[in-house]
């Protein structure tokens, strides 16, 4: 086992079962967005969680803009973790960018996983003549301001360590420090390689098993892109969620837990 | 709603946590001016705004239940608007406050640009110091390699490439010293001028090659009758010069005695050969010049003797 990836990455392994479960976070967040939906499969599976490089608890010193500057280095990020538990056959369940992520990972290593779940995926976030992404040029300059302008108060969402060591505030306080200091450089560089990435052409390689989970009203993947995400995954299904927004495993983790449950066992 | 949070100068606005609207107040509404009833959170926010706010505004109310000073962009029917957001979930609900922020946003715009300028400054900067650091290092290494070449080069303008020993250059410079040092330590000091006999012969009957292993040996065989602190030097063809510090007439004549005997006597690889040796010593009053000139007439002594003798200047022999 290979333990420099396993704190590079901040790895948690929990749950006990003789599947495992990778659950794989989006950009500008961590992977306590999965605390809900993750603990729901603990009784029945090894769940795994870990943090890209550069985000939540990983070891940032890792972080380097050539690795970092597609979304190559995250997927390498996957493999490496999976392979240092020495894992295959898992489900792998991914938010936004990491759907895509997970895509790649799976075309690079088609025993790794038996599953892909994919929660409001999106292979090109840019508008194009035949192609509706979402987003116009304008719209991800504007976005990434935002991020800029906003950083310091996301930035305390992305230490909720102050919530887990109440008894010991200062820990957070350097954290959110930390990360208020190191922070929007990667947070940016994370958001414009999603944001530019374009994986439209690699979909139809995927030869997993693939669900789409599509929430309504989602501002970053419409519902066009996930009905183009499931007409090139050859063998992939779509569901539209009741949820709204681009959060379905923190605002409904409820029925993104059933949803996943009813393919698992269907498949 | 009651008229004072109705009317107050913010937008209030009530949403549960799908982000479907429950209420808003008037300001808002006259805010945006827009002609229809709102029902969900998204038709108030541009495409980026509604992007950043689904991606972050869940994640943090939920686990701070509130969110504090997110900036957003709202649509109005008058263009975009900047607001300042803060959200408190109560009851299962999340009450916001909008305020805008036009002029701030001018304001913190302009705060955004110069700190990339700064940043940009800074970064480039920190390339040129970089760039600068590099060069200076390979100058440094430039200047290393040129010391280097020039002792190199120092070496090769006061030695002898035949034989190994310094050359006349190096003599020419270093007696003046040398002559210097011995009148202020009071100590003696003389020269030896060795001539090969009949150098010419070696050369005419044996060939080049086998004259310049003549004076390869008799380099070698000088640099090992002498001390440390004597200079041996070739000054030309068959010339050799050494000069000896701390050394009066008779140690100088014992020394030349000991050279002569060594050529005499010594194994040589194509043709024996002998020399022979004009003797002076250093006195007060004398310059490199009279010096050389006192130890080349002995030398004429020696020759004109017989050869393969030793003569010391003004020692009757």
């Amino acid at each position: 086992m290979n333990t420099e990836i396993l704190v590079r990455n901040n790895v948690q392994v929990k749950g006990q079962g003789d599947t495992t479960m990778v659950f794989a976070h989006g950009f500008g967040c961590d992977q306590l967005v999965w605390r809900e939906v993750a603990a729901a499969f603990e009784e029945d599976y090894q769940v795994v969680l870990f943090d890209y490089v550069g985000s939540g608890k990983s070891d940032k010193s890792q972080y380097s803009t050539e690795r970092y500057g597609s979304l190559h280095g995250y997927k390498q990020d996957l493999l490496e973790v999976c392979a240092a538990l020495d894992l295959k056959d898992i489900i792998f369940v991914g938010h936004s960018v990491s759907s895509m992520i997970g895509a790649l990972a799976s075309i690079e290593q088609p025993h790794l996983m038996d599953k892909l779940i994919m929660v409001g995926p999106s292979p090109h976030y840019l508008n194009e003549p035949g192609y509706r992404g979402g987003f116009d040029k304008e719209d991800i300059d504007e976005l990434l301001e935002m991020m800029e302008v906003n950083y310091k108060e996301w930035a305390k969402y992305l230490a909720p360590v102050s919530m887990q060591n109440p008894e010991r505030p200062h820990l957070a306080e350097e954290l959110e420090q930390l990360l208020c200091s190191n922070d929007p450089v990667i947070a940016r560089q994370f958001a414009e390689v999603t944001f530019s990435s374009d994986v439209r052409d690699e979909l139809e390689k995927v030869s997993v098993p693939t669900l789409i989970m599509q929430p309504k009203y989602d501002a970053i993947a419409p519902p066009e892109v996930g009905e183009y995400v499931k007409d090139k995954i050859p063998a992939s299904e779509l569901v539209v969620m009741d949820a709204m927004g681009h959060n379905p495993h923190i605002s409904d983790a409820q029925e993104t837990v059933c949803l996943i449950r009813e393919y698992i066992a269907k498949h | 709603m009651e008229e004072q949070l109705n009317l107050a100068p913010c937008g209030y606005l009530v949403i549960d946590p799908s982000n479907c609207i429950i209420e808003m107040n008037e300001t808002l509404k006259q805010m945006i001016g827009a002609e229809k009833p709102l029902t969900h959170m998204h038709e108030l926010l541009t495409v980026a705004s509604r992007a950043y706010f689904q991606t972050y505004f869940a994640p943090s109310i939920k686990m701070h239940g509130k969110v504090n000073e997110m900036f957003l962009t709202l649509k109005s029917v008058s263009g975009r608007i900047p607001v300042l957001m803060n959200t408190a979930e109560r009851n299962g609900r999340y009450e916001c406050v909008l305020l805008p922020m036009t002029v701030r946003q001018e304001y913190e715009n302009e705060l955004l640009l110069a700190k990339r300028q700064a940043e940009k400054i800074h970064r480039e900067t920190a390339e040129a110091y970089t760039n600068l650091q590099e060069l200076l290092e390979e100058v440094e290494g430039k200047k290393q390699e040129l010391e280097k070449l020039n002792v190199q080069l120092q070496g090769l303008t006061i030695t002898d490439p035949l034989t190994g020993l310094k050359n006349r250059r190096y003599l020419d410079e270093q007696l003046p010293q040398l002559m210097r040092h011995s009148l202020e330590a009071e100590k003696p000091m003389a020269l030896l001028v060795v001539d090969i006999d009949h150098f010419k012969n070696v050369n005419d009957t044996y060939g080049h090659p086998a004259g310049d292993s003549v004076l390869q040996e008799l380099a070698w065989k000088l640099q090992a009758v002498t001390r440390d602190q004597d200079t041996v030097a070739r000054m030309g063809g068959e010339e050799f010069v050494i000069v000896l510090p701390d050394i009066d007439t008779s140690g100088a004549l014992e020394m030349a005695e000991k050279i002569r005997g060594n050529v005499e006597h010594g194994e040589w690889k194509h043709v024996n050969i002998t020399v022979s040796i004009g003797v002076a010593a250093y006195e007060s009053g004398d310059d490199p010049a009279s010096l050389f000139s006192k130890a080349d007439e002995a030398l004429y002594h020696s020759k004109n003797a017989g050869r393969n003798r030793v003569t010391a200047h003004g020692v009757t022999q």
